[in-house]
């Protein structure tokens, strides 16, 4: 039985009176499709073999997001699950990544402002601060939060041409200096 | 500053209406691809980055990997996003359904002929 096939029968278990239809590609590498339907609710699952679930929940506004990718990405049965009940249950939509702030992430998360703290090992206080002033926070602070998370922070620097790059975030050394990668062997090339 | 997406994809409805009927599959799927990504280009303040699975807010035509079989239909394509569905003949009609089932655009192909006419 595939992912897709287990994601719709869990579903069903926990979601009584649901209609939960897989919509099969020609090719079973290729995306799959599971329509989710319950009380008025959808919310579209859709699995890629080797990568994972998007989830986006289904609403009127949306008929005219043609060709978008979903809203989430989640990598397990389990969390994609639990996440497509609480969104039927709950009547809520899925959260579009750029428009989360760390707050909501936490939220997301289902942490409270003292757990967080606890991770860090900073007072609640800060993490307060943290949240409400992310441009006066240092980044380092920043990543960590992320990091405690269980997320990665990246920055992107997009360019005029519009080509978009992911910057490294290096970690500061013991005394301060910059911790590097050893230098890679560099590969003799042809000039064409 | 970046058009809503209603407004983007009445914009390349509009557009790919005014392009001749496509002869076949393959000028149909070209008339699209090219039609959105022009609208895209133009009017979402997104760069094209097909590779990315999540959404970055861009509208991307549809992918050859999304197609799907549409029974009792032989000479139509089908190929599922997320809301939609976009139905190609093989004499270069197009369709695009909601995922109830609406039609929201259609064009005939070069034969005078629409997608569900073969």
């Amino acid at each position: 039985m595939s992912q897709i096939q287990t994601v719709k029968q869990k579903l069903e278990a926990r979601l009584p009176g649901v209609s939960a239809v897989i919509d099969e590609p020609l090719k079973p590498d290729s995306p799959w499709m599971l329509d989710v339907v319950l009380d008025n609710r959808a919310v579209n699952v859709e699995w890629r073999p080797h990568r994972g679930f998007g989830i986006s929940s289904q609403e009127s506004h949306r008929d005219s997001y043609f060709g978008e990718g979903p809203d989430e990405i989640l990598s397990s049965v389990d969390e994609t699950v639990g996440r497509v009940v609480e969104l039927i249950k709950s009547g809520t939509s899925t959260v579009v990544p750029s428009e989360l702030t760390l707050a909501e992430l936490r939220e997301r998360l289902s942490l409270s402002q003292a757990q967080l703290a606890q991770r860090l090992r900073v007072s609640q206080a800060a993490v307060s601060d943290l949240e409400k002033n992310l441009v006066r926070s240092q980044l380092q602070t920043l990543r960590k939060a992320v990091q405690a998370l269980g997320a990665q922070l990246e920055i992107r620097a997009v360019l005029p041409n519009a080509r978009a790059f992911t910057l490294r975030l290096s970690e500061p050394g013991p005394s301060g200096t910059r911790r590097t990668q050893p230098p890679r062997k560099r590969r003799a090339t042809r000039r064409r | 500053m970046a058009e809503s997406k209603a407004a983007r994809l009445e914009e390349f409805y509009r557009q790919l209406r005014e392009v001749p009927p496509a002869a076949g599959f393959e000028e149909a799927w070209v008339q699209i691809s090219r039609t959105l990504n022009q609208v895209e280009d133009e009017l979402s303040g997104v760069p094209y980055d097909p590779s990315k699975w999540q959404t970055d807010g861009r509208l991307y035509p549809p992918q050859l990997d999304s197609e799907r079989a549409f029974s009792g239909h032989p000479k139509v394509r089908r190929f599922r996003s997320l809301q939609h569905n976009t139905l190609i003949g093989e004499n270069g009609s197009i369709e695009i359904r909601t995922l109830a089932n609406e039609v929201v655009f259609w064009k005939v192909g070069a034969d005078g002929k629409g997608v569900m006419d073969q």
